[in-house]
């Protein structure tokens, strides 16, 4: 085994352990934990058996192994880019109804303005 | 010139609420709500997390004043005021702007249609009269964003972004503006069009001065609402 299987092997047996920790403690939920475990398990076997990238890549038409993981890696990166935005979308609208119950709750009145105003724009 | 509407009966000031969002608009808000108040008791004030003395200003000038604690943008402003205006049993809400741009003496024309039951949403139009006195750039950001509103919702206004409005507590209850920021303009006439209520477009004057000028949209920002609004109508 070269060098970079050693660590790099060493790194996906890590990256195992966390995420079963994970899902044992119950921080992962089963389904994404399994999709994790599939994704190093893909990792770990490109990287010990270095020939097995090439035939997948020619399975599916393409010509080298590096380039299939290339296109993983890109595909990977965009839709996790796009789960990242959903998620940003549905926080902004915690954030908004959060900001709205908050405000209803304090309605300001004119007649409080005297005593209240003093506090104005300075939260 | 159009004849004048009657002011609403006296019965129905009491059920008429003007929403006003407004976001560091201290210079502007205390003269536009005295306006306000001298013939509508019930002025709302959404402060959509201000920096300057706008709350400060708005309750001074009688307003009952809600506060964003963050900045929302106005979309969700609107939403608040009117939500809290159905809460304290509004039978129309009016949106109004804060930056004077707006004229009271047009709240008549804009509440009439629903107070006889015409319609249950009007949507205020500066191009249905005399328009001559709109900026040319104005005029030709709104001309495209009539066109934009006609292709991604069918709906035929003449100005789809003017943000004087005014609805039915029926018509307010059914909206549910969820994109936050200007974006919600056209967010606003989807949700008409599809809650299939009457509604009308009315004509309003809109005072351009520099200062609405400078608060309002500038042409790139024009993209980026387009943007907004289409990926929240896509990603649905």
């Amino acid at each position: 085994m070269s060098t970079f299987q050693y660590i790099g092997s060493a790194f996906i047996l890590f990256l195992v352990v966390i995420t079963v920790v994970g899902l044992i403690r119950g921080r992962t939920r089963r389904g994404a934990a399994l999709l994790w475990l599939l994704v190093w398990l893909a990792a770990g076997a490109a990287i010990l058996v270095p020939g097995i990238t090439t035939r997948a890549a020619n399975f599916l038409g393409i010509e080298r192994g590096a380039d299939l993981v290339f296109y993983c890696a890109v595909l990977g990166g965009l839709v996790g880019f796009f789960l990242v935005f959903l998620r940003m979308r549905s926080l902004n609208r915690k954030m908004t109804r959060l900001v709205r119950a908050i405000a209803m709750e304090n309605p300001r009145e004119p007649s409080d303005n005297d005593n209240e105003a003093a506090g104005d724009g300075k939260d | 010139m159009r004849n004048p509407v009657p002011a609403p009966a006296e019965e129905h000031i009491s059920g008429i609420f003007v929403v006003v969002a407004a976001y560091n608009e201290a210079r502007s808000i205390g003269d536009v709500l005295s306006q306000l108040r001298r013939r509508y008791p019930n002025v709302i004030v959404v402060d959509d997390g201000s920096n300057d003395d706008t709350s400060k200003k708005a309750l001074k000038a009688g307003a009952t004043v809600l506060r964003h604690m963050v900045n929302r943008g106005q979309g969700a402003a609107l939403q608040t005021g009117m939500t809290f205006a159905l809460r304290r049993g509004a039978k129309v809400v009016v949106t109004f702007d804060a930056d004077g741009q707006h004229s009271v003496g047009d709240i008549p024309a804009m509440v009439a249609p629903i107070i006889d039951g015409r319609a249950q949403i009007t949507l205020g139009s500066r191009f249905i009269e005399d328009s001559s006195s709109i900026p040319f750039g104005r005029r030709i950001l709104l001309g495209a964003a009539v066109v934009f509103t006609r292709l991604t919702s069918g709906m035929r206004l003449t100005d789809s972004h003017n943000g004087f409005r005014a609805f039915s507590s029926e018509a307010a209850k059914r909206l549910d503006l969820q994109i936050d920021r200007m974006a919600h303009a056209s967010e606003i006439i989807d949700q008409i069009r599809r809650s299939r209520l009457p509604y009308l477009e009315i004509p309003v004057h809109i005072r351009y001065t520099d200062y609405s000028m400078a608060k309002g949209q500038k042409t790139v920002d024009a993209i980026r609402v387009a943007v907004d609004y289409l990926v929240n109508k896509f990603v649905e």
